[in-house]
């Protein structure tokens, strides 16, 4: 398998070839049929995806109204990233739009090949504190713009 | 004082991890500061030069609203950590800091920190994985203020 697809994800993007190997070493694929429910809104979440071939539809669930699609993820998108951090629930649906693969990693794996690398573990650890921090920001702008747009109270 | 700070570093979730060895390092490149109740530490948009540990007292984690209107985003107690984001990003400082009481503060500078977990590999994995940790709960506490926020809106 390429190394190349790996390359795309900004937790991997400043690994060498010999590091995205490893991560490739823990990485297995998933196959799913078109409709076929990858996890739901809910589930615990132990594994990151990337997508290798297919679409995988990303989707709430709105009560009275039905499904409510978000994202529609292409190959080379990634998705469940936070599943390697901690327990948390999964926010929304993924579902196979067409036939897929799917490159899966699991969080304890994950865990133990940081453990045993800690160059690699600087690396991928320092990218996903600045993409966090990013998103953090980004939230806190939004919830002060909503603030004061709210006015009046 | 260093034996001073290692016992009180221990509380520190952030270094929950660390060996008592790993501690004493962490311990070398600390300062002590003290802040009165109503003291501003740090405001928004001032370039993020420290990563602050509370020992004692607590912190308001607040955005300015409008004139004279602020939005708390959190309130942290002894033992957490506040500012990291700025020694991760390098972007100014996103909110202001607070002591909402008398806080007794230990600070560490951006580039000390930077210098000891380049140096320190071993270090560096355990902190970052309990900053990444902090984070994701802190993006998560953040949305769903959000989400309420936006349900409440759909609401009127």
């Amino acid at each position: 398998m390429k190394t190349e697809a790996l390359k795309r994800v900004y937790l991997f993007q400043s690994l060498k070839n010999s590091e995205l190997e490893l991560i490739l070493s823990i990485a297995r694929r998933w196959k799913f049929s078109s409709g076929q429910t990858v996890f739901k809104e809910g589930d615990v979440g132990d594994r990151f995806y990337l997508i290798l071939t297919g679409e995988v539809r990303i989707s709430k669930q709105v009560p009275g109204i039905g499904e409510e699609a978000l994202a529609v993820l292409k190959p080379g998108d990634f998705f469940g990233e936070m599943a390697l951090i901690d327990d948390a629930s999964r926010s929304a649906d993924a579902i196979a739009n067409q036939e897929t693969t799917l490159l899966g990693i699991e969080r304890k794996d994950f865990e133990s090949l940081l453990f045993l690398n800690k160059d690699l573990a600087y690396a991928v650890l320092w990218a996903f504190s600045r993409t966090l921090c990013q998103r953090l920001r980004e939230m806190n702008d939004k919830l002060q713009a909503m603030l004061a747009m709210r006015g009046g109270f | 004082m260093t034996t001073d700070y290692k016992k009180l570093l221990k509380k520190v979730y952030l270094f929950s991890n660390l060996t008592d060895q790993e501690i004493q390092k962490i311990a070398s490149i600390c300062r002590p500061e003290s802040f009165p109740r109503g003291k501003l530490i740090f405001a928004e948009g001032n370039p993020g030069d420290k990563l602050y540990f509370i020992i004692k007292g607590s912190i308001r984690v607040s955005k300015k609203i409008r004139a004279g209107n602020e939005q708390v985003l959190a309130t942290l107690l002894a033992g957490e950590f506040f500012g990291e984001m700025a020694l991760i990003d390098e972007v100014g400082r996103s909110a202001d800091a607070w002591a909402e009481e008398a806080s007794e503060l230990i600070s560490i500078s951006k580039n000390d920190f930077a210098t000891l977990i380049f140096r320190e590999k071993e270090i560096a994995t355990s902190l970052l994985w309990n900053i990444i940790r902090t984070l994701s709960s802190r993006l998560r506490t953040t949305d769903e203020k959000l989400k309420s926020m936006v349900e409440f809106k759909a609401g009127i």
